[in-house]
Protein backbone atom coordinates (compact mmCIF):
# COMPACT_ATOMS: atom_id res chain seq x y z
CA UNK A 1 0.00 0.00 0.00
CA UNK A 2 1.37 3.22 -0.54
CA UNK A 3 2.40 5.34 2.02
CA UNK A 4 1.30 8.85 3.02
CA UNK A 5 2.28 11.61 4.98
CA UNK A 6 0.55 12.94 8.02
CA UNK A 7 -1.65 15.81 6.72
CA UNK A 8 0.39 18.92 6.80
CA UNK A 9 -3.04 21.21 7.50
CA UNK A 10 -3.46 20.75 10.82
CA UNK A 11 -2.67 24.53 11.73
CA UNK A 12 -4.10 24.66 15.00
CA UNK A 13 -1.12 21.59 15.86
CA UNK A 14 1.26 23.76 13.85
CA UNK A 15 0.52 26.92 16.02
CA UNK A 16 0.83 25.23 19.20
CA UNK A 17 3.92 23.49 17.87
CA UNK A 18 5.78 27.02 17.27
CA UNK A 19 4.21 28.43 20.83
CA UNK A 20 5.92 24.98 22.35
CA UNK A 21 8.99 26.03 20.85
CA UNK A 22 9.33 29.36 21.90
CA UNK A 23 8.46 28.97 25.33
CA UNK A 24 11.75 26.74 25.09
CA UNK A 25 13.48 29.19 24.41
CA UNK A 26 11.89 31.70 27.11
CA UNK A 27 12.82 29.28 29.56
CA UNK A 28 16.57 29.44 28.24
CA UNK A 29 16.23 33.24 28.55
CA UNK A 30 15.20 33.14 31.37
CA UNK A 31 18.05 30.69 32.66
CA UNK A 32 21.08 33.23 31.49
CA UNK A 33 19.04 36.41 33.03
CA UNK A 34 19.19 34.62 36.26
CA UNK A 35 22.64 34.09 35.35
CA UNK A 36 23.54 37.20 34.58
CA UNK A 37 21.90 38.81 37.48
CA UNK A 38 24.14 36.80 39.44
CA UNK A 39 27.33 37.31 38.80
CA UNK A 40 26.90 41.24 38.41
CA UNK A 41 25.83 41.16 42.09
CA UNK A 42 27.63 43.67 43.88
CA UNK B 1 30.33 -8.05 -14.79
CA UNK B 2 33.58 -7.22 -15.68
CA UNK B 3 35.59 -4.30 -13.21
CA UNK B 4 35.36 -1.48 -15.84
CA UNK B 5 31.86 -1.69 -16.59
CA UNK B 6 31.20 -1.57 -13.04
CA UNK B 7 32.70 1.47 -12.42
CA UNK B 8 31.37 3.19 -15.69
CA UNK B 9 28.14 2.61 -14.38
CA UNK B 10 28.91 3.64 -10.84
CA UNK B 11 30.51 7.04 -12.37
CA UNK B 12 27.08 7.77 -14.80
CA UNK B 13 25.13 7.13 -11.64
CA UNK B 14 26.85 9.10 -9.58
CA UNK B 15 26.92 11.80 -12.61
CA UNK B 16 23.38 11.87 -13.10
CA UNK B 17 22.08 12.12 -9.33
CA UNK B 18 24.82 15.34 -8.93
CA UNK B 19 23.13 16.68 -12.50
CA UNK B 20 19.95 16.46 -11.11
CA UNK B 21 21.02 18.66 -8.17
CA UNK B 22 22.65 20.58 -10.13
CA UNK B 23 19.95 21.78 -12.10
CA UNK B 24 18.02 21.98 -9.25
CA UNK B 25 20.51 24.86 -7.64
CA UNK B 26 20.40 26.50 -10.93
CA UNK B 27 17.03 26.96 -11.02
CA UNK B 28 17.01 28.93 -7.65
CA UNK B 29 19.05 31.96 -9.53
CA UNK B 30 15.33 32.81 -11.08
CA UNK B 31 14.91 34.50 -7.33
CA UNK B 32 17.29 36.66 -8.03
CA UNK B 33 16.82 37.64 -10.80
CA UNK B 34 13.60 38.52 -9.79
CA UNK B 35 14.01 40.61 -7.17
CA UNK B 36 16.93 42.28 -9.43
CA UNK B 37 14.55 42.97 -12.00
CA UNK B 38 12.32 44.81 -9.23
CA UNK B 39 15.30 47.08 -8.10
CA UNK B 40 16.20 47.51 -12.06
CA UNK B 41 19.66 46.03 -11.25
CA UNK B 42 20.65 45.38 -14.60
CA UNK B 43 23.71 44.16 -14.44
CA UNK B 44 22.83 41.86 -11.83
CA UNK B 45 20.07 40.49 -13.89
CA UNK B 46 22.74 39.49 -16.41
CA UNK B 47 25.13 37.94 -14.27
CA UNK B 48 22.52 35.72 -12.97
CA UNK B 49 21.17 34.53 -16.43
CA UNK B 50 24.88 33.81 -17.35
CA UNK B 51 25.25 31.89 -14.44
CA UNK B 52 21.81 29.98 -14.49
CA UNK B 53 23.14 29.02 -18.33
CA UNK B 54 25.99 27.86 -16.95
CA UNK B 55 24.53 26.37 -14.13
CA UNK B 56 21.92 24.46 -16.42
CA UNK B 57 24.06 23.67 -18.96
CA UNK B 58 26.00 21.50 -16.50
CA UNK B 59 23.24 20.23 -14.66
CA UNK B 60 21.15 19.34 -17.71
CA UNK B 61 24.83 17.79 -19.59
CA UNK B 62 25.41 16.04 -16.90
CA UNK B 63 21.92 13.94 -16.61
CA UNK B 64 21.96 13.69 -20.53
CA UNK B 65 25.33 12.42 -20.36
CA UNK B 66 24.62 9.71 -17.59
CA UNK B 67 21.27 8.92 -18.95
CA UNK B 68 22.17 5.41 -19.10
CA UNK B 69 23.17 5.09 -15.84
CA UNK B 70 21.37 2.57 -13.53
CA UNK B 71 18.83 4.74 -11.24
CA UNK B 72 19.79 2.47 -7.88
CA UNK B 73 21.84 3.82 -5.19
CA UNK B 74 24.06 1.79 -3.64
CA UNK B 75 25.56 3.50 -0.26
CA UNK B 76 29.08 4.60 -1.25
CA UNK B 77 27.33 6.18 -4.90
CA UNK B 78 24.38 8.22 -2.71
CA UNK B 79 27.48 9.48 -0.34
CA UNK B 80 29.50 10.48 -3.08
CA UNK B 81 26.46 11.87 -5.63
CA UNK B 82 25.92 14.27 -2.32
CA UNK B 83 29.24 15.00 -1.48
CA UNK B 84 30.25 15.72 -5.61
CA UNK B 85 27.47 18.18 -6.10
CA UNK B 86 27.94 20.12 -3.11
CA UNK B 87 31.49 20.92 -5.12
CA UNK B 88 29.55 21.30 -7.81
CA UNK B 89 27.46 23.78 -7.32
CA UNK B 90 29.79 25.79 -5.27
CA UNK B 91 31.62 26.41 -8.34
CA UNK B 92 28.47 26.53 -10.26
CA UNK B 93 26.95 29.46 -7.67
CA UNK B 94 30.06 31.40 -7.49
CA UNK B 95 29.99 32.44 -11.17
CA UNK B 96 27.44 35.33 -10.79
CA UNK B 97 29.17 36.62 -7.57
CA UNK B 98 32.55 36.96 -9.27
CA UNK B 99 30.81 38.71 -12.63
CA UNK B 100 29.57 41.51 -9.66
CA UNK B 101 32.52 42.39 -8.85
CA UNK B 102 32.60 42.16 -5.61
CA UNK B 103 35.05 39.95 -5.16
CA UNK B 104 38.42 40.17 -5.38
CA UNK B 105 38.85 36.17 -7.25
CA UNK B 106 37.23 33.39 -8.22
CA UNK B 107 38.86 31.76 -4.73
CA UNK B 108 37.01 34.18 -2.53
CA UNK B 109 33.68 34.15 -4.50
CA UNK B 110 34.04 29.99 -4.04
CA UNK B 111 34.51 30.58 -0.53
CA UNK B 112 31.49 32.41 0.24
CA UNK B 113 29.43 30.13 -1.72
CA UNK B 114 30.32 27.06 0.52
CA UNK B 115 29.93 29.27 3.71
CA UNK B 116 26.66 29.89 2.23
CA UNK B 117 25.84 26.39 1.85
CA UNK B 118 27.48 25.10 4.80
CA UNK B 119 25.33 27.92 6.79
CA UNK B 120 28.80 28.87 7.91
CA UNK B 121 28.64 32.52 7.22
CA UNK B 122 32.14 33.77 7.33
CA UNK B 123 32.84 36.41 4.24
CA UNK B 124 35.03 37.30 1.70
CA UNK B 125 32.84 39.92 0.33
CA UNK B 126 34.40 43.47 -0.59
CA UNK B 127 31.43 46.51 -0.07
CA UNK B 128 29.24 44.44 1.34
CA UNK B 129 26.88 47.56 2.55
CA UNK B 130 26.68 48.41 -1.19
CA UNK B 131 25.68 45.23 -2.57
CA UNK B 132 22.85 45.28 -5.29
CA UNK B 133 19.28 43.18 -3.98
CA UNK B 134 19.89 41.33 -6.08
CA UNK B 135 23.03 39.23 -4.95
CA UNK B 136 21.76 39.33 -1.36
CA UNK B 137 19.06 37.87 -2.52
CA UNK B 138 21.61 34.77 -4.00
CA UNK B 139 23.50 34.87 -0.53
CA UNK B 140 20.66 34.33 1.42
CA UNK B 141 18.88 31.92 -0.49
CA UNK B 142 22.30 29.99 -0.30
CA UNK B 143 22.18 29.86 2.79
CA UNK B 144 18.80 28.66 3.95
CA UNK B 145 18.75 25.95 0.88
CA UNK B 146 21.85 24.79 2.15
CA UNK B 147 20.70 24.72 5.88
CA UNK B 148 17.38 22.13 4.41
CA UNK B 149 20.35 20.82 2.08
CA UNK B 150 20.46 20.45 -1.26
CA UNK B 151 19.91 16.90 -1.62
CA UNK B 152 16.85 17.27 0.36
CA UNK B 153 15.57 20.38 -1.91
CA UNK B 154 16.42 17.71 -5.01
CA UNK B 155 14.06 14.88 -3.39
CA UNK B 156 11.58 17.13 -3.10
CA UNK B 157 11.31 18.64 -6.46
CA UNK B 158 13.27 16.82 -9.30
CA UNK B 159 14.09 13.20 -7.89
CA UNK B 160 11.24 10.43 -8.79
CA UNK B 161 13.30 7.50 -8.46
CA UNK B 162 13.83 6.41 -4.82
CA UNK B 163 15.72 3.51 -4.92
CA UNK B 164 18.76 4.21 -2.72
CA UNK B 165 17.41 7.99 -2.36
CA UNK B 166 18.06 7.76 1.27
CA UNK B 167 21.70 7.12 1.11
CA UNK B 168 21.85 10.89 -0.81
CA UNK B 169 19.80 12.03 2.07
CA UNK B 170 22.56 10.35 4.68
CA UNK B 171 25.08 11.70 2.08
CA UNK B 172 24.22 15.04 3.43
CA UNK B 173 24.30 14.53 6.85
CA UNK B 174 21.35 14.01 7.71
CA UNK B 175 20.20 10.88 8.94
CA UNK B 176 16.38 11.04 10.48
CA UNK B 177 13.48 9.87 8.56
CA UNK B 178 10.57 12.16 9.71
CA UNK B 179 8.58 9.55 7.85
CA UNK B 180 8.65 6.22 6.03
CA UNK B 181 9.32 7.61 2.81
CA UNK B 182 12.43 9.41 2.05
CA UNK B 183 10.83 12.02 -0.07
CA UNK B 184 8.23 12.73 2.53
CA UNK B 185 10.47 13.33 4.73
CA UNK B 186 12.16 16.08 2.46
CA UNK B 187 8.75 17.40 1.93
CA UNK B 188 7.87 17.92 5.78
CA UNK B 189 11.20 19.52 6.66
CA UNK B 190 10.27 22.08 3.54
CA UNK B 191 7.03 22.33 5.22
CA UNK B 192 8.17 23.37 8.81
CA UNK B 193 10.86 25.10 7.17
CA UNK B 194 8.89 27.05 4.73
CA UNK B 195 5.83 27.96 7.97
CA UNK B 196 8.73 29.43 9.74
CA UNK B 197 10.17 31.52 6.86
CA UNK B 198 6.56 33.46 6.69
CA UNK B 199 6.15 33.46 10.53
CA UNK B 200 9.69 34.74 11.17
CA UNK B 201 10.19 36.65 8.13
CA UNK B 202 6.46 38.69 9.05
CA UNK B 203 7.67 39.04 12.65
CA UNK B 204 11.28 40.19 11.93
CA UNK B 205 9.92 42.47 9.16
CA UNK B 206 7.67 44.57 11.85
CA UNK B 207 10.58 44.71 14.04
CA UNK B 208 11.86 46.54 10.90
CA UNK B 209 9.52 48.81 10.44
CA UNK B 210 9.39 49.95 14.06
CA UNK B 211 12.93 50.96 13.31
CA UNK B 212 11.63 53.43 10.56
CA UNK B 213 12.81 51.34 7.88
CA UNK B 214 11.11 51.63 4.24
CA UNK B 215 8.75 49.31 3.85
CA UNK B 216 10.01 47.36 1.37
CA UNK B 217 13.56 47.46 2.95
CA UNK B 218 11.89 45.87 5.87
CA UNK B 219 10.42 43.23 4.09
CA UNK B 220 13.45 42.06 2.17
CA UNK B 221 15.87 42.60 5.52
CA UNK B 222 13.50 41.08 7.43
CA UNK B 223 13.44 38.12 4.88
CA UNK B 224 17.06 37.53 4.90
CA UNK B 225 17.48 37.48 8.37
CA UNK B 226 15.41 35.32 8.85
CA UNK B 227 16.67 33.29 6.25
CA UNK B 228 20.41 33.89 8.07
CA UNK B 229 19.46 32.74 11.60
CA UNK B 230 16.81 30.13 10.48
CA UNK B 231 19.18 27.94 8.55
CA UNK B 232 21.55 28.88 11.41
CA UNK B 233 23.90 30.86 9.01
CA UNK B 234 25.03 34.29 9.97
CA UNK B 235 25.12 35.91 6.51
CA UNK B 236 23.14 39.85 6.98
CA UNK B 237 22.84 42.19 4.16
CA UNK B 238 25.31 44.76 6.48
CA UNK B 239 28.73 44.55 7.23
CA UNK B 240 28.05 45.52 10.76
CA UNK B 241 25.93 42.42 10.85
CA UNK B 242 22.87 42.34 13.27
CA UNK B 243 24.39 45.42 15.37
CA UNK B 244 23.72 47.64 12.70
CA UNK B 245 20.14 47.23 13.43
CA UNK B 246 20.82 48.75 16.97
CA UNK B 247 17.61 47.44 18.37
CA UNK B 248 16.78 45.15 20.99
CA UNK B 249 13.83 44.01 19.49
CA UNK B 250 14.86 43.05 16.20
CA UNK B 251 17.67 41.01 18.08
CA UNK B 252 14.97 39.06 20.24
CA UNK B 253 13.10 38.13 17.36
CA UNK B 254 16.06 36.67 15.60
CA UNK B 255 16.98 34.66 19.03
CA UNK B 256 14.07 32.73 18.97
CA UNK B 257 14.31 32.29 15.35
CA UNK B 258 18.19 30.93 14.97
CA UNK B 259 17.32 28.77 18.13
CA UNK B 260 14.36 26.68 16.92
CA UNK B 261 16.62 26.70 13.64
CA UNK B 262 18.87 24.66 15.31
CA UNK B 263 16.50 22.26 16.35
CA UNK B 264 16.41 18.56 15.02
CA UNK B 265 13.42 18.82 11.97
CA UNK B 266 12.10 15.00 13.86
CA UNK B 267 12.14 17.26 16.95
CA UNK B 268 10.09 19.78 14.86
CA UNK B 269 7.39 17.61 13.67
CA UNK B 270 7.17 15.65 16.97
CA UNK B 271 6.08 18.61 18.37
CA UNK B 272 4.12 19.96 15.61
CA UNK B 273 2.21 16.68 15.19
CA UNK B 274 0.80 16.20 18.83
CA UNK B 275 4.01 14.63 20.87
CA UNK B 276 3.98 17.95 23.15
CA UNK B 277 6.52 16.49 25.52
CA UNK B 278 9.21 15.62 23.44
CA UNK B 279 10.54 19.17 23.90
CA UNK B 280 10.97 18.65 27.77
CA UNK B 281 12.24 14.91 27.13
CA UNK B 282 14.43 14.98 24.19
CA UNK B 283 18.59 14.71 24.27
CA UNK B 284 19.19 17.01 22.33
CA UNK B 285 17.47 19.75 24.05
CA UNK B 286 18.37 18.88 27.39
CA UNK B 287 21.97 19.15 26.44
CA UNK B 288 21.37 21.94 24.86
CA UNK B 289 19.97 23.70 27.58
CA UNK B 290 22.84 21.74 30.01
CA UNK B 291 25.59 23.34 27.98
CA UNK B 292 24.10 26.69 27.25
CA UNK B 293 23.93 27.16 30.62
CA UNK B 294 26.95 26.10 31.98
CA UNK B 295 29.11 27.76 28.94
CA UNK B 296 26.90 30.90 29.96
CA UNK B 297 27.97 31.03 33.18
CA UNK B 298 31.73 30.19 31.89
CA UNK B 299 31.32 33.76 29.32
CA UNK B 300 29.84 35.80 32.19
CA UNK B 301 32.34 35.25 34.68
CA UNK B 302 35.06 35.88 31.84
CA UNK B 303 33.33 38.93 31.00
CA UNK B 304 32.77 40.15 34.41
CA UNK B 305 35.95 40.53 35.38
CA UNK B 306 36.65 43.22 32.89
CA UNK B 307 33.83 45.39 33.59
CA UNK B 308 32.52 45.63 30.03
CA UNK B 309 29.18 44.87 30.45
CA UNK B 310 27.67 46.22 33.44
CA UNK B 311 24.25 45.77 33.82
CA UNK B 312 22.41 42.35 33.50
CA UNK B 313 20.12 43.30 30.88
CA UNK B 314 23.68 44.39 28.79
CA UNK B 315 25.47 41.15 29.80
CA UNK B 316 22.48 39.57 28.41
CA UNK B 317 22.15 41.42 25.33
CA UNK B 318 26.20 41.28 24.50
CA UNK B 319 27.65 37.69 26.35
CA UNK B 320 24.63 35.43 26.10
CA UNK B 321 23.78 37.06 22.50
CA UNK B 322 27.03 36.22 20.91
CA UNK B 323 27.28 32.57 23.30
CA UNK B 324 23.76 31.75 21.49
CA UNK B 325 25.11 32.66 18.50
CA UNK B 326 27.87 30.38 18.54
CA UNK B 327 26.25 27.48 20.56
CA UNK B 328 23.44 27.18 17.62
CA UNK B 329 26.46 27.64 15.06
CA UNK B 330 24.15 30.71 13.52
CA UNK B 331 27.86 33.51 13.73
CA UNK B 332 25.17 36.41 14.25
CA UNK B 333 27.44 39.22 15.99
CA UNK B 334 25.99 42.61 17.94
CA UNK B 335 29.79 43.35 18.39
CA UNK B 336 32.74 44.12 16.15
CA UNK B 337 35.16 40.89 15.52
CA UNK B 338 38.15 42.25 16.88
CA UNK B 339 36.38 43.19 20.12
CA UNK B 340 36.66 39.57 20.83
CA UNK B 341 40.35 39.51 20.45
CA UNK B 342 40.56 43.49 22.79
CA UNK B 343 38.14 43.45 25.11
CA UNK B 344 36.67 39.74 25.74
CA UNK B 345 39.03 37.72 28.30
CA UNK B 346 40.47 34.46 27.59
CA UNK B 347 37.81 32.59 29.95
CA UNK B 348 35.36 33.90 27.70
CA UNK B 349 36.67 33.45 24.39
CA UNK B 350 36.72 29.36 25.75
CA UNK B 351 33.33 29.77 26.41
CA UNK B 352 32.58 30.63 23.28
CA UNK B 353 34.79 27.91 20.97
CA UNK B 354 33.48 25.22 23.23
CA UNK B 355 29.92 26.70 21.76
CA UNK B 356 31.03 26.81 18.27
CA UNK B 357 32.96 23.04 18.47
CA UNK B 358 29.17 21.54 19.96
CA UNK B 359 26.73 23.41 18.21
CA UNK B 360 23.07 22.76 17.75
CA UNK B 361 21.10 19.06 16.73
CA UNK B 362 21.69 16.20 14.67
CA UNK B 363 19.54 16.35 11.55
CA UNK B 364 18.84 20.51 11.68
CA UNK B 365 20.53 22.80 10.25
CA UNK B 366 23.01 23.16 12.48
CA UNK B 367 27.25 22.43 12.23
CA UNK B 368 29.29 21.03 15.24
CA UNK B 369 29.58 17.83 17.32
CA UNK B 370 25.66 18.22 17.93
CA UNK B 371 23.98 17.70 20.98
CA UNK B 372 22.68 14.16 20.22
CA UNK B 373 26.45 12.80 20.71
CA UNK B 374 27.21 15.19 23.70
CA UNK B 375 24.63 13.66 25.07
CA UNK B 376 25.49 10.42 24.20
CA UNK B 377 28.71 11.08 25.59
CA UNK B 378 27.42 12.43 29.01
CA UNK B 379 25.19 9.04 29.08
CA UNK B 380 28.21 6.64 28.74
CA UNK B 381 30.02 8.33 31.43
CA UNK B 382 27.15 8.58 34.12
CA UNK B 383 26.81 4.91 33.14
CA UNK B 384 30.58 3.86 33.85
CA UNK B 385 30.68 5.68 37.26
CA UNK B 386 27.45 3.48 37.63
CA UNK B 387 29.47 0.68 36.85
CA UNK B 388 32.34 1.04 39.40
CA UNK B 389 29.96 1.70 42.55
CA UNK B 390 27.74 -1.21 41.43
CA UNK B 391 27.76 -4.73 42.45
CA UNK B 392 29.80 -6.86 39.85
CA UNK B 393 26.82 -9.01 38.85
CA UNK B 394 24.71 -5.95 38.51
CA UNK B 395 22.72 -5.48 35.40
CA UNK B 396 22.68 -1.73 33.91
CA UNK B 397 20.41 -0.32 31.36
CA UNK B 398 21.23 3.04 30.55
CA UNK B 399 18.33 5.08 28.27
CA UNK B 400 18.39 7.88 26.10
CA UNK B 401 15.06 9.62 24.78
CA UNK B 402 14.87 10.81 21.25
CA UNK B 403 11.16 10.94 19.91
CA UNK B 404 11.16 7.56 21.67
CA UNK B 405 13.19 5.70 24.54
CA UNK B 406 16.28 3.77 23.46
CA UNK B 407 18.98 1.66 25.01
CA UNK B 408 22.33 2.98 25.27
CA UNK B 409 24.65 0.72 23.25
CA UNK B 410 27.74 0.43 22.96
CA UNK B 411 27.15 1.10 18.92
CA UNK B 412 26.18 4.82 20.22
CA UNK B 413 28.61 5.33 21.97
CA UNK B 414 31.47 4.48 19.76
CA UNK B 415 29.72 6.19 16.55
CA UNK B 416 29.17 9.59 18.58
CA UNK B 417 33.20 9.34 19.73
CA UNK B 418 34.54 8.87 16.40
CA UNK B 419 32.76 11.81 14.95
CA UNK B 420 33.65 13.93 17.60
CA UNK B 421 37.25 12.58 17.43
CA UNK B 422 37.33 13.43 14.09
CA UNK B 423 35.89 17.13 14.57
CA UNK B 424 38.62 17.79 16.97
CA UNK B 425 40.91 16.72 15.22
CA UNK B 426 39.81 18.74 12.02
CA UNK B 427 39.62 22.18 13.88
CA UNK B 428 42.98 21.04 15.58
CA UNK B 429 44.48 21.08 12.42
CA UNK B 430 42.77 24.45 11.18
CA UNK B 431 43.95 25.97 14.38
CA UNK B 432 47.79 25.07 13.47
CA UNK B 433 47.01 26.36 9.63
CA UNK B 434 46.25 29.62 10.99
CA UNK B 435 48.96 29.53 13.45
CA UNK B 436 51.77 28.61 11.16
CA UNK B 437 50.72 31.70 9.29
CA UNK B 438 51.28 33.42 11.69
CA UNK B 439 48.14 34.16 13.67
CA UNK B 440 48.21 34.35 17.41
CA UNK B 441 46.77 30.67 18.67
CA UNK B 442 43.87 31.96 20.16
CA UNK B 443 42.75 33.78 17.38
CA UNK B 444 43.68 30.51 14.93
CA UNK B 445 41.83 28.15 17.55
CA UNK B 446 38.59 31.06 17.40
CA UNK B 447 38.81 31.13 13.63
CA UNK B 448 39.08 27.38 13.48
CA UNK B 449 36.13 26.42 15.49
CA UNK B 450 34.36 28.83 13.75
CA UNK B 451 34.80 27.29 10.13
CA UNK B 452 35.00 23.27 11.74
CA UNK B 453 31.33 23.73 13.62
CA UNK B 454 30.06 26.17 10.63
CA UNK B 455 29.21 28.90 12.89
CA UNK B 456 30.67 32.39 11.07
CA UNK B 457 31.48 34.23 14.34
CA UNK B 458 34.94 35.98 13.32
CA UNK B 459 37.74 37.33 15.51
CA UNK B 460 38.96 38.86 12.32
CA UNK B 461 41.25 36.26 10.65
CA UNK B 462 39.11 35.65 7.55
CA UNK B 463 39.15 38.22 5.01
CA UNK B 464 40.16 39.47 1.44
CA UNK B 465 43.87 39.71 2.39
CA UNK B 466 44.11 36.13 4.22
CA UNK B 467 46.44 33.66 2.72
CA UNK B 468 45.33 31.55 -0.46
CA UNK B 469 45.93 28.31 1.23
CA UNK B 470 44.13 29.32 4.67
CA UNK B 471 40.90 30.13 1.96
CA UNK B 472 41.06 26.66 0.80
CA UNK B 473 41.65 24.97 4.12
CA UNK B 474 38.35 26.49 5.33
CA UNK B 475 36.70 25.96 2.66
CA UNK B 476 37.73 22.29 2.59
CA UNK B 477 36.98 22.50 6.41
CA UNK B 478 32.87 24.14 6.38
CA UNK B 479 32.95 21.42 3.78
CA UNK B 480 33.74 18.74 5.67
CA UNK B 481 32.10 20.29 8.94
CA UNK B 482 28.89 19.84 6.88
CA UNK B 483 28.73 16.87 5.46
CA UNK B 484 29.66 15.20 8.48
CA UNK B 485 33.09 12.68 7.25
CA UNK B 486 31.45 9.88 6.46
CA UNK B 487 30.44 11.49 2.25
CA UNK B 488 33.98 13.01 2.08
CA UNK B 489 35.32 9.75 3.32
CA UNK B 490 33.56 8.10 1.11
CA UNK B 491 34.70 10.42 -1.99
CA UNK B 492 38.55 9.54 -0.97
CA UNK B 493 37.12 5.75 -0.87
CA UNK B 494 35.78 5.74 -4.39
CA UNK B 495 38.63 7.04 -5.87
CA UNK B 496 40.65 4.90 -4.20
CA UNK B 497 38.28 2.12 -6.36
CA UNK B 498 38.60 3.75 -9.27
CA UNK B 499 42.22 4.21 -9.86
CA UNK B 500 43.31 0.59 -8.31
CA UNK B 501 40.18 -1.00 -9.79
CA UNK B 502 38.88 -2.60 -6.35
Amino acid sequence: MRERPQPLDNWRGHVLGILIESGYVGVLLGAAALIAWAVNLP
Amino acid sequence: MTGAKKRREALLTIGYYAGRIVTGVGLLMLAPVAVALLYGEWNTVVDFLLGLGVALTAGYGLVHLCYAAPRRLTWIHGMVAASFSWLICMVVGALPYYLSGHWGSYLDAMFDVMSGFTTTGMVLVQDLDHLPNGVNMWRHLLTYVGGQGMVVLALTFLIREMAGAYTMYVGEGKDEKLLPNVRHTAQAIWFVSIVYLVVGTLLQWIAGLLIGMPVDRAFFHGMWVFMGAWSTGGFTPQSANILYYHSFLYELVGVFVFIIGSFNFALHWAVWTGNRKEIFRNIEVVSFFVTATLLFALVALGLAKTGLYATPLLMLRKGWYQLISAHTTTGFSTIYARQFAKDWTPLALAGIIFAQLIGGSASSTAGGYKGMRVGIIAKALVEEVRRLVAPPSAVLVTKFHHIRDIVLEDRHVRSAALIIILYTITWLFATAVGSYYGYPFLDSAFEAASVTGNVGLSIGITAPSMPNLLKVVYILVMWVGRLEFMSVFAIAGFLVWEVRGR
